[in-house]
């Protein structure tokens, strides 16, 4: 067996917090990288003979149209991409469409979140696609995948959503009841060091996922990584609903049952999926706080132990 | 002793009472069976509305699943490169990230182990 040096718990503890405020500045350093290398434009932009792109672009809120050649990356986010030209790099937009004219050329890959590919005849992709792609011809009017989704159909499918994620949680709640009460205990004590370290997963996971995602090796293991994530969340969501349904069923704690304390409290919280944008992040960041409640419970015992002494009068 | 007192009029009175109860009883009895014959339908056509919704929505979010699986493939094969072409010299940075990440949690959960006593002083 490996002997690890003997440290004081004190410098242990200073460590891994040190190393963890420095991953969390590096983490924020990134997009001030991007900002101060003058890579990020605000806004529509053209691209012609008179004006050519001469190093990586993110355009923000904006649409680019591309009638040069370009050697760099191109990133467009909230905005359409008009490509009328040929583009060496990878392109990548997030909520817009993607054009590609008859004379046009992507030679690295296209990606598009929250929209599709509108391809004419004669367009080229070299490299990977990841998006849907229609047949456009030039002039056919179309609408970005975000707009085409109306309130009603919106509302309908975050209902649904929500209901189904109900029953995750209650599957959850049934199959790993002391771990939801553990978590919810941990959540409410530690609401800080929770977040924390909910937050701290939600930088790590991507950052595990996408370079396993790269090979096919790697492939199955970032799958049951993002399960083991999907479930750690649920358990937290579930642990959010328990403690809110506690509060709310307060005065009949003797007569309810934990089941129930997990619909109660649960229920409010799912119904914000109705609400767009807003709703899908509140609901994310609830199971973010559960989360981390439940990595703290799970690594630092002593306080779960702790955070279960504080509610065992109660119960 | 015993006093029995037999007063006819309240004996038929509490007859009448009785059987009107157990007359409204078996009603209601009657009504529930009659019911109880429309419950299997209610719950085939619950489930069936149920169905059909669930089957368009779900259609929809298994699409929305294989959308974000194919998207998080294509993000892990640009990413490298964009990571290189974006941050320009500080290129290892995200590798950098995933370390210290890494040895944080290693060392966070070491301090939280209770054994070997030994270890930590």
């Amino acid at each position: 067996m490996i002997q690890l040096p003997a440290v004081s718990r004190t410098a242990a503890t200073w460590t891994y917090r040190s190393l963890w405020l420095l991953a969390m500045l590096f983490t924020l350093a990134i997009p001030l990288i991007i900002l101060s290398r003058g890579d990020v434009q605000l806004g529509s932009v053209t691209f012609d003979a008179a004006n050519r792109p001469s190093h990586p672009l993110v355009v923000i809120d904006g649409d680019v149209v591309l009638r040069e050649s370009m050697d760099y990356p191109l990133i467009v986010l909230d905005g359409n991409a008009y490509v009328d030209g040929v583009l060496h790099d990878d392109l990548i937009a997030v909520a817009g469409n993607v054009f590609l004219t008859g004379r046009s050329t992507v030679g690295g890959n296209l990606v598009v979140v929250g929209g599709d590919v509108y391809r004419a005849p004669g367009a080229v992709v070299q490299g990977t696609i990841g998006a849907t792609v229609n047949k456009w011809t030039i002039g056919q009017p179309t609408q970005r995948a975000l707009d085409r989704l109306d309130l009603f159909s919106y509302v309908r499918l975050g209902l649904a959503f929500g209901f189904a994620l109900l029953l995750l949680c209650l599957v959850v709640a049934t199959a790993l009841p002391w771990a939801v009460v553990i978590t919810a205990a941990t959540t409410r004590r530690y609401p800080i060091r929770s977040g924390l370290a909910g937050a701290t997963g939600l930088i790590a996971v991507p950052f595990l996922l996408l370079p396993l995602g790269l090979s096919l090796v790697g492939l199955p293991l970032a799958m049951l990584l993002s399960l083991g994530a999907l479930t750690v969340w649920l358990v937290g969501l579930a642990a959010a609903g328990f403690l809110i349904g506690q509060r709310v069923l307060g005065n009949q704690r003797q007569r309810t049952s934990f089941l129930r304390e997990v619909i109660v409290g649960l229920a409010p919280i799912l119904l914000f999926l109705a609400i767009p944008v807003v709703g899908p992040l509140l609901v994310g960041l609830v199971g973010v706080l559960g989360a981390g409640g439940r990595i703290v419970s799970f690594v630092e015992r002593e306080r779960a132990v702790e955070a279960m002494d504080e509610i065992a009068p109660a119960r | 002793m015993t006093v029995f007192t037999d007063d006819e009029t309240s004996r038929q009175r509490f007859a009448e009472e009785v059987l009107a109860r157990v007359a409204l009883a078996e009603e209601k009895r009657r009504n529930r069976d009659r019911l109880r014959y429309l419950w299997p339908i209610a719950i085939i056509v619950v489930v069936g509305v149920s169905w059909s919704i669930a089957l368009l929505d779900g259609t929809t979010v298994l699409r929305l699943l294989i959308q974000i699986a194919a998207w998080i493939g294509a993000l892990a094969i640009v990413e490298q490169h964009l990571t290189s072409v974006l941050l320009g010299p500080f290129w290892p940075l995200p590798g950098v990230i995933s370390l210290l990440l890494f040895l944080a949690a290693i060392v966070w959960v070491r301090v939280h182990q209770p054994e070997p006593p030994e270890m930590l002083l």
